[in-house]
C-alpha cells in the first residue's frame, strides 16, 4: 500500500519534472531562435553598405554626382498657370 | 518569453499610434532639399532659391492679372492671393540663414508658397475657359526679369561655393590635396562635369581596397545627411499646424497695417478655418483616444 503511494508520489514528481524540463526546453529554444534571427538581421544590416561585387565606374560616378549640386538647381513651388 | 516580447512590442506600437500627431508630413522633395541645410551656406542656398521661386511666381501672377484684367474679368481674388504671396516673400527675405530654425522656416514658407501657387492656379482655371487658359499660358511663358536674374546669379555663386567645398572634401577623402581643380572650377576654366570626371578617374585609378573605402565613406556621409534630414523633417512636421496659425496671425497684423481689406478678409477666413479644423481634430483625436482606452 505504502509502496504504491510512494510510486504514485514518485510518478507525480516525475510528471512535474518532465513538465518543467519541457517548459525550460521551450524557453531555451525560443531564446536561441530569437537570438539567432536577431544576429542574422544585425549582420544583414551591417553588410548592407558593403558592395558584394566589384564596384563599377557607374556606382562611383553616381556617388560623386550626389555629392554636388547642379548650378541650375532650383526649389520647386509649382507653376502659376 | 516570445509571447511577452510580442505583447510588449505590440503595446509599444499601439502607444506610438495613439501619441502620433496628425500632421502633414514633409514631402520627399523637401526632405532632399534640407539635406544640405546642416550649415549656413546650405541654408543660404535654399532660402535664396525659395525667394527666387516666390518672386518668379509673383511676377508671373501679376502678368496674368494684367492680361485678364484687360479682358474684363474680376481679378480681386487672384490679387489677394498675390498680396499674401508678397507677405510670404517678405518673411523669406527676413529669414536668417544662420538661425537655428532656418530649416523650419524654409519648410514652412515653401509649403505656404506652394499652397498659394496652387490656389492661384485653381482660381484661374475656374475663372477662364480652357482655351483662354492655354492662350494666356502661352503669353506668359517666357518671362524675363532683372530681379530674377539677380537671384539666379546669387544662387549660382553660392552653389559654386558649395561645390568648391565638396571638391575639397572628396579630394581629402582620396588623400589628395588638389587645389588646382578647385581654382579651375572657381575661375570657370573647368566646369562641374569636368571636375566630376577628373574625380571619377582619380578614384578608379586607386587600388581596389582604397576605392571601396572612398566609396563607402561617400555613401555613409550621404546616408548620414539623409537620416538627419529625415529626422529634422519629422520634428518639423510635428508642430506645423501651430506654427501655421502663428504665421497667419503675424500676416493678419501686417495686412491690418497695410489696410488691405480683401487680404485681411482672406487671412481671417484662413485663421477661422484652421481653428475649426484644429477643434474638429482635437475632438476626433479625443474620440479616438477614448476608443483606444476602451479597448
Amino acid at each position: 500500500m505504502e509502496k504504491a503511494k510512494v510510486n504514485k508520489n514518485g510518478g507525480k514528481n516525475m510528471d512535474k519534472k518532465i513538465l518543467s524540463i519541457t517548459v525550460l526546453l521551450m524557453i531555451v529554444i525560443s531564446t536561441t531562435i530569437a537570438f539567432v534571427s536577431f544576429k542574422q538581421l544585425e549582420s544583414t544590416e551591417d553588410n548592407q553598405d558593403y558592395p558584394e561585387e566589384a564596384l563599377t565606374e557607374e556606382e562611383i560616378s553616381n556617388e560623386i554626382d550626389d555629392a554636388f549640386l547642379s548650378e541650375d538647381d532650383e526649389v520647386e513651388i509649382g507653376d502659376m498657370i | 518569453m516570445v509571447l511577452m516580447l510580442i505583447v510588449s512590442i505590440s503595446s509599444l506600437a499601439m502607444a506610438d499610434e495613439a501619441e502620433e500627431p496628425e500632421e502633414e508630413p514633409v514631402d520627399d522633395e523637401t526632405v532632399e532639399e534640407i539635406e544640405i541645410m546642416n550649415n549656413s551656406l546650405g541654408c543660404q542656398i535654399r532660402l535664396l532659391q525659395l525667394k527666387k521661386a516666390i518672386t518668379g511666381n509673383i511676377l508671373k501672377g501679376e502678368m496674368i492679372v494684367d492680361v485678364i484684367e484687360g479682358l474684363e474679368y474680376n481679378t480681386s481674388d487672384l490679387e489677394s492671393i498675390l498680396d499674401e504671396m508678397d507677405l510670404v516673400l517678405d518673411e523669406a527675405k527676413d529669414a536668417d540663414p544662420n538661425a537655428s530654425n532656418a530649416t523650419e522656416i524654409f519648410v514652412d514658407l515653401k509649403s505656404d508658397a506652394k499652397n498659394l501657387t496652387q490656389q492661384f492656379r485653381t482660381e484661374l482655371k475656374e475663372l477662364l475657359s480652357d482655351v483662354k487658359y492655354k492662350e494666356i499660358k502661352e503669353q506668359v511663358k517666357e518671362m524675363v526679369s532683372n530681379e530674377l536674374g539677380n537671384y539666379s546669379i546669387k544662387v549660382r555663386n553660392r552653389i559654386k561655393q558649395f561645390n568648391r567645398n565638396q571638391i575639397y572634401r572628396l579630394y581629402g577623402l582620396c588623400g589628395e590635396g588638389n587645389n588646382s581643380a578647385v581654382n579651375q572650377y572657381m575661375n570657370g576654366t573647368m566646369n562641374l562635369s569636368q571636375v566630376k570626371l577628373q574625380l571619377n578617374k582619380m578614384i578608379n585609378m586607386k587600388a581596389k581596397e582604397k576605392r571601396e573605402e572612398i566609396f563607402l565613406r561617400m555613401k555613409r556621409e550621404k546616408l548620414q545627411n539623409r537620416n538627419n534630414a529625415t529626422a529634422e523633417a519629422l520634428s518639423i512636421s510635428a508642430s506645423c499646424s501651430q506654427r501655421a496659425q502663428e504665421r497667419l496671425n503675424k500676416r493678419l497684423e501686417n495686412a491690418n497695417n497695410s489696410g488691405n481689406e480683401k487680404l485681411i478678409d482672406r487671412i481671417q477666413k484662413q485663421i477661422e478655418n484652421n481653428s475649426n479644423g484644429q477643434q474638429n481634430g482635437n475632438s476626433e483625436s479625443g474620440n479616438n483616444n477614448g476608443k483606444g482606452k476602451g479597448k
